[in-house]
């Protein structure tokens, strides 16, 4: 029995245990012994007495739509779950547990719980729905998805997914429609979560590149770099406090005073959309001060391959020998005064200056990046950020005498039009510190390394996608919409939407309501609650919560490896994701591809996975708790220093976007900036975040979480406030020409003057009216098009505000 | 022929009196059923049917409590300080007072046990007391108030009909007197002694107490007493009406004296919390009440103190109503200033379900609660009047 | 020689994410709108607002449950005994039974909000009980507040709120034994109390 630090023991039980509690033993436990003597014993079992029978513990891992995946141990009496605690580790430094986990308990026997297969018996959003069983169900779905298929073609059947719940088993929906041949466009660039990892694809070829956060204690310094770690990440907080008290020094980059930027030793205010310029800006001080590592950029970055003047483009080997590799890339030799190659590591090679080869006109891409910072002198970067300059040498200077140090990223600032162009920034000043592969350093998403959940998205691709010559073309799903309503790239007629509330997170629900949905034949939801998006189904499908079934979860944020066991039998007649899909299969044809258990289904994942350390691991282990998978511990990302590119190097520099005039990272006006003409009509930046009692829309209806925190609120700067005759209190309208949304507001000196916030994930019948993603857009980028797709942009945003009533 | 007459005149004399208390008594009894019935709903709804939550714990009842004990040490202290101390009484009226008095006693503990959440576990205070609270005290205290109340009036009685020595009376006296003194002085050091609330927490409350139960109790024996003569009940009796009239303005003076006194002393610092307690008078959330009971207050000191105006019953009638409004006053103040202040103010969710009132203070008494009050009061008035009717209160001379 | 049982709270490493109000709710099968444990902002007048003139700025946040007091207001007054301090382990706890619902203990304490009372009879969102079977039923018209678990405290477990805690901000343990970890905290970290003035001796210490 592991014991906590004052040596009293702790429950927690490794596996499913029974404990038969008696009602009279429980009865018995007294309230005291003492000079107060009880009148009565404590009833207490008389409450539950009738059914004081049976309680057990299960270990489980949570969902609650968030990066935590904490272990659980969750008490069920009679049948009933009653409590979530949290569960042991192997390694204790990950138990954890939150508010929100505590509180699915309110989700799970919610009246807002779908029940039973639903058809729309009104008007499509009229919220009006009758009962039908699941045979009618199935039948209805499969006889929609066919006739779409046969009018249309088989990929005009999409699904489109989000995050309410990571199991592998959940992608069983992706399965189906594969095998179907429907389309199954991709959701993180809708969810808004893409860009940033654009940004890190660029640099480093990699969508997650840091360090275990056990590593971060060995850090200086740590820049939280828009990200509300306190809110989002609070599970792993403890090891920023562990750090901190080490001697860390933490500063918060973040146009609000977050509780996050509360922790840190410095708040340092930002422009919303400005952060690539404050990037820029700390390269150039630290250039001009010589604080940058010249053995990283020589040695691990493209800093001395040359560029073409010419193309732009890298200069080969194939340039300048004939019959020379495409491979190879070129650097000029400063010893020699020659040509050499990148992987030649006895070369000393040149960063900066102008060389011939082969009658080619080159530069090594780090003089090209130098020239680029150039212009982003503290005082422009004032302008452009609101950061005072002396503010931007003094983060500069910090930043480079700290060895090592580390940079988090949040999506606070990738939420922008040019996604992809705040991370390639950072972390190109990260590189430019040159702490990349050593304990104590890195730069990029605060989510750390690619934990167990990245592995096990690669280890269930085959489960995900059993048959690829079944699979339709990829779509993307910022053109989901544009294909639903317009037909572009290829008519969309029917769509199925799981765990995903679409018209609360994704963009311009109001838009999607009045000429998307309308143009889909079939609409079909499965959800858990009755949210806004499954008010608007043709057919509801009541899903499972997580303690009523089987799943295999990784982490995101380390590499860890849980068996969600169940812990009750699923409530009404709602099914699991993969029951449902079974279900569903077995009408389409294709049943054969379900006929396992989820246990099955299970092994084959671990044991198909192309990852050695993932196939080693069984069902009967995970039973007994979490796994960590086998590798190094800690975890240090990059640690001989070799990237991801196709130079195997850091690149600032992509010759690919060279026609688009992104060469090298810079930057770019967001698409509703400051500096917008359209400030005169809408003056302020409106932006949001995920706050601690939410994970997305999730909890926002829980009864409990309610009575923390019940509507939302704007929050607005006292000078912002002032000049519009705001209180805190008032019920104010935030609008542009896209829609409206109506709250009360907050003023408060914790956000920086023309900045608007409001938190994340309200429905709309908690706002006075509208809601917050009324006020967005669906805008075509250009170079995130070219690198993948646009990312959903919410935080870049003007509006006005006005006080109502 | 003669006794005819004099039989059918008879009648005459006495109806309209009988006829006057039947119907006070009907009323009376009706309002105090509805208070009963609203009791009644207040116990199974609720207490969730009042205006007090978590912070401000206490509202009417309570205030209504320490009013109503002010009122009858007041009376009670008028009846036997002649006694104790040998001065020239207020004999006529004493044996009214004193009833007075016991009708007050019991409406104060009325108010205590509506308050309470269990009144059904009332006996709790005799099984598992505790005596280091001052509640007990004042449970003790009050009842032993009530019975030496009781004493006093039947040995006063008695003593008329010549029965029980004069001595005994005098004993009794003080017994009566002290007890009156102490019931104040442990009702006060209920909220007096407590840390915790900075508007409660002074030394000087139970003085203000005795002082204010003084006020309020002479003030309420006189307004009885000044109905009375007018309906006929006591003889006129001007020069009488004019030293309670007199001694009343004294005690609303030296009442004045003292809350000015507190609020020099708070307000002398120019901060901290005591200041902000003054502020809050002078200017703020009770400034409505404060200036009711102070302008009242001097109006009455006046009109009571100013040999014209004293001889004039309508004129005292009206100063003693002013002097027990303004009692009031500070008996509500006092109560919800004690929940105004916060020790801890930092932004917090509620801890319970929000109260029906968004009012200034946090708290505004509901129907209910007032319907109650209305009702307690009303069982008083039966009391008073059935007790007028059956009890030889009336001066022993008539 | 009894026990001193209290909490050390790190201001340090508290978010004030709520966690552990939310885990007492749960563990206590606390009636609706019922918070025995609580969350503080200190800062501005709002929920994670700070004070301060933008850009300077500060916030923290401090947690408030019972005290459990070495002199506890609230003990003395209580006129039936129904709250009172446990010999054994200073744990100061209410008697459900007892309680004759007169609030004087609501009046005496002076930390704000830390006692709760039933003003009706006691809803729960769910149908059945949450949290520890061992928990005493709530009951209408009587004050409660944090037990510091008493219930798990007899099963060899520190309270709920502790064991959650997301930053690892809460220590509990025995003031009275010098080796422990909260009586070694207070050695190596400054610290205060709530309201020292009021002379009630808390039991609860919160590191700076």
């Amino acid at each position: 029995m592991r014991v906590n630090h004052e040596g009293l023991p702790r429950v927690s039980p490794t596996r499913r245990s029974f404990l038969k509690v008696a009602a009279a033993a429980a009865g018995a436990t007294a309230l005291a012994v003492g000079p107060g003597q009880p009148v009565l014993r404590a009833l207490a079992a008389d409450s539950d007495a009738a059914g004081a029978g049976v309680t057990e513990v299960v270990r489980t891992v949570c969902t609650s739509n968030c990066v935590g995946q904490c272990a659980l141990n969750i008490t069920v009496r009679d049948g009933k779950v009653v409590k979530s605690e949290p569960a042991d580790f192997p390694d204790n430094r990950y138990r954890r547990m939150c508010v929100k986990g505590i509180s699915n308990i309110q989700r799970e026997y919610s009246e807002r719980r779908i029940k039973y297969p639903m058809k729309r018996a009104g008007e499509r959003g009229s919220g009006k729905f009758e009962r039908i069983s699941w045979d009618e169900a199935t039948t209805i779905i499969a006889t929609n998805f066919k006739e779409v298929a046969e009018k249309y073609g088989p990929e005009s059947v999409a699904l489109i997914q989000m995050t309410g719940n990571l199991g592998s088993l959940s992608d069983a929906p992706k399965r189906l429609v594969n095998l179907i041949g429907g389309a199954v466009p991709e959701s993180s660039f809708l969810m808004s979560d893409a860009g940033h990892g654009m940004g890190s694809i660029l640099t480093t070829g990699e969508l997650f590149v840091g360090n275990d956060y056990t590593d971060l204690v060995n850090s200086r310094l740590v820049i939280l770099w828009g990200t509300n770690s306190v809110e989002t990440t609070l599970g792993d907080m403890h090891f920023l406090y562990d750090a901190k008290e080490a001697g860390t020094r933490f500063i918060v980059i973040d146009p609000k005073f977050t509780p996050t930027a509360a922790f840190a030793d410095w708040w340092i205010p930002i422009r919303p959309g400005t952060d690539a310029a404050l990037a820029m800006g700390v390269m150039n001080v630290m250039i001009e001060n010589d604080l940058w590592d010249r053995d990283f950029i020589a040695k691990h970055s493209i800093g001395p391959v040359l560029v073409r003047d010419d193309t732009g483009a890298l200069l080969r080997e194939s340039d300048v020998v004939a019959g020379g590799s495409s491979e190879r890339f070129a650097v000029w030799d400063t010893v020699a005064n020659a040509i050499t190659y990148a992987d030649d590591s006895a070369a000393t090679p040149a960063l900066a200056g102008s060389f011939t080869a082969n009658g080619l006109s080159v530069k090594p891409s780090f003089q090209l990046l130098h020239d680029a910072v150039l212009e982003y002198t503290p005082e422009k970067v004032e302008e452009i950020t609101g950061v005072p300059a002396a503010d931007v040498v003094r983060l500069a200077t910090e930043y480079g005498q700290a060895k090592p140090a580390r940079v988090l990223t949040g999506q606070g600032m990738s939420r922008t039009f040019h996604s992809y162009n705040q991370s390639r920034a950072v972390m190109t000043m990260g590189a430019m510190h040159g702490d990349f592969g050593v304990p104590g350093g890195g730069a990029g998403d605060h989510y750390g390394a690619a934990g167990a959940y990245w592995l096990m998205a690669i280890s269930a691709a085959g489960f995900a996608q059993p048959d690829p010559t079944r699979t339709s073309p990829p779509l993307k799903g910022m053109q989901l919409f544009e294909a639903i309503r317009d037909g572009n790239p290829w008519p969309v007629k029917a769509l199925w939407v799981q765990k995903y509330n679409m018209l609360v997170q994704g963009p311009r629900p109001n838009m999607v309501e009045e000429d998307v949905l309308p143009k889909l034949d079939f609409l079909l939801v499965s959800e858990i609650s009755m949210t806004e998006t499954a008010k608007w189904a043709d057919l509801i499908l009541p899903v499972s919560m997580h303690y009523e079934e089987t799943n295999l979860v990784g982490s995101v944020m380390n590499f860890y490896l849980h068996l969600r066991q169940k812990c009750v039998e699923p409530l009404w007649e709602s099914k699991t994701d993969f029951q449902a899909s079974k279900v569903i299969a077995d009408k389409m044809g294709v049943g054969e591809y379900f006929d396992k258990s989820e246990e099955e289904y299970i092994s084959e994942i671990l044991a198909n996975s192309p990852l050695p350390f993932v196939q080693t691991v069984t069902l009967d282990q995970l039973k007994e708790g979490p796994v960590r998978l086998g590798v190094p511990d800690p975890w240090i990302h990059f640690p001989d220093k070799e990237f991801s590119t196709s130079t195997k190097r850091f690149e600032f520099y992509t010759e690919g976007l060279k026609p688009l005039g992104q060469a090298l990272p810079q930057w770019l006006p967001p698409f509703e900036g400051q500096d917008s003409a359209k400030t005169e009509q809408y003056p302020l930046s409106l932006v949001s975040g995920h706050t601690r009692l939410s994970g997305g829309s999730t909890h926002r209806q829980i009864p409990w979480i309610k009575e923390i925190d019940a509507e939302p609120v704007l929050e607005i700067s006292s000078v912002d406030a002032a000049s519009r005759g705001i209180e805190s209190g008032d019920f104010v309208t935030a609008f542009n020409d896209r829609g409206t949304c109506t709250l009360k507001a907050r003023v408060s000196e914790g956000i920086m003057p023309k900045v608007v916030y409001i938190g994340a994930g309200w429905w709309p019948d908690q706002y006075k009216g509208g809601q917050y993603a009324d006020l967005t857009y669906f805008e075509h980028e250009p170079v995130s098009e070219a690198i993948a797709e646009t990312n959903y942009a919410p935080y870049d945003i003007l509006v006005e505000v006005r006080k109502e009533g | 022929m003669s006794t005819e007459a004099t039989v059918k005149a008879a009648p005459a004399k006495t109806a309209p009196a009988k006829s006057g208390s039947t119907i006070l008594l009907a009323v009376t009894g009706l309002l105090t059923l509805g208070g009963i019935g609203l009791w009644a709903y207040q116990l199974s709804r609720g207490l969730y049917v009042t205006d007090m939550r978590n912070l401000t714990s206490w509202g009417l009842y309570i205030t209504m409590f320490m009013f109503f004990v002010g009122l009858s040490a007041g009376g009670l202290i008028i009846a036997t300080v002649p006694r104790v101390f040998g001065l020239k009484g207020f004999k006529n009226v004493s044996k009214i007072a004193v009833y007075l008095s016991i009708c007050c006693t019991v409406l104060a503990a009325a108010f205590i046990v509506i308050d309470l959440g269990h009144p059904e576990r009332l006996w709790h205070l005799i099984a598992y007391a505790n005596f280091t609270s001052p509640l007990m005290w004042d449970v003790i205290v009050i009842t032993a108030y009530l019975i030496v109340s009781i004493v006093y009036l039947r040995a006063t009685l008695r003593a008329e009909k010549g029965q029980g020595s004069e001595k005994a009376l005098k004993t009794l006296s003080t017994v009566a007197f002290v007890t009156a003194i102490l019931v104040h002085s442990v009702t006060a050091w209920i909220f007096g002694l407590q840390i915790g609330r900075a508007f409660w927490n002074t030394a000087l409350l139970a003085p203000m107490f005795i002082s204010s139960a003084l006020v309020s109790g002479l003030a309420l024996t006189l307004i009885v007493v000044l109905i009375l003569q007018k309906v006929g009940y006591l003889k006129a009796d001007p020069e009488s009406n004019s030293r309670m009239a007199w001694l009343l303005g004294i005690f609303v003076l030296v009442d004045l004296f003292l809350l000015f006194c507190e609020l020099l002393t708070a307000g002398f610092p120019l901060g901290g919390t005591g200041f902000e307690v003054v502020i809050s008078m002078l200017s703020g959330a009770f400034a409505p009440m404060f200036w009711t009971e102070v302008g009242g207050g001097i109006i009455a000191a006046v009109l009571l103190l100013n040999k014209k105006t004293q001889a004039s019953a309508g004129l005292v009638a009206l100063a003693s109503a002013l002097a027990v409004i303004g009692i009031f006053f500070k008996r509500f103040q006092l109560l919800l200033g004690g929940f105004e202040f916060k020790n801890i103010d930092y932004y917090s969710i509620p801890t319970g379900p929000a109260a029906w009132s968004n009012g200034v203070l946090n708290y505004s008494p509901t129907l209910v609660e007032w319907g109650i009050v209305v009702g307690v009061i009303s069982l008083g008035a039966f009391m008073l009047v059935l007790g007028l009717n059956k009890l030889a209160l009336k001066p022993a001379e008539s | 020689m009894s026990k001193r049982l209290g909490m050390v709270i790190d201001t340090k490493r508290c978010m004030g994410c709520h966690t552990c109000a939310m885990a007492c709710k749960v563990e206590n099968n606390l009636p609706d709108k019922n918070w025995w444990n609580r969350t503080l902002t200190v800062g501005g007048d709002g929920m994670d607002t700070p004070n301060g003139v933008y850009p300077n700025v500060s916030m923290a946040y401090v947690t408030l449950a019972c005290q459990h007091c070495e002199n506890p207001a609230c003990v003395k007054v209580c006129p039936v005994g129904a709250t009172y301090k446990r010999e054994e382990d200073g744990v100061v706890i209410q008697d459900y039974d007892k309680c004759i619902g007169c609030r004087y203990c609501m009046a005496a304490c002076p930390y704000t909000g830390v006692r709760v009372f039933n003003w009706e009879v006691p809803k729960h969102q769910v149908d059945f009980a949450v949290g520890d079977s061992g928990v005493p039923t709530h009951q209408k018209h009587t004050v409660e507040k944090c037990t510091l678990c008493a219930h798990r405290l007899a099963q060899g477990m520190e309270p709920a709120c502790v064991d959650v805690c997301t930053g690892r901000a809460r220590f509990f343990g025995d003031f009275n034994d010098p080796n422990s970890e909260v009586s070694q905290l207070l050695l190596k970290r400054s610290h205060f109390q709530l309201l020292p003035e009021k002379e009630t001796n808390p039991s609860i210490y919160f590191l700076s």
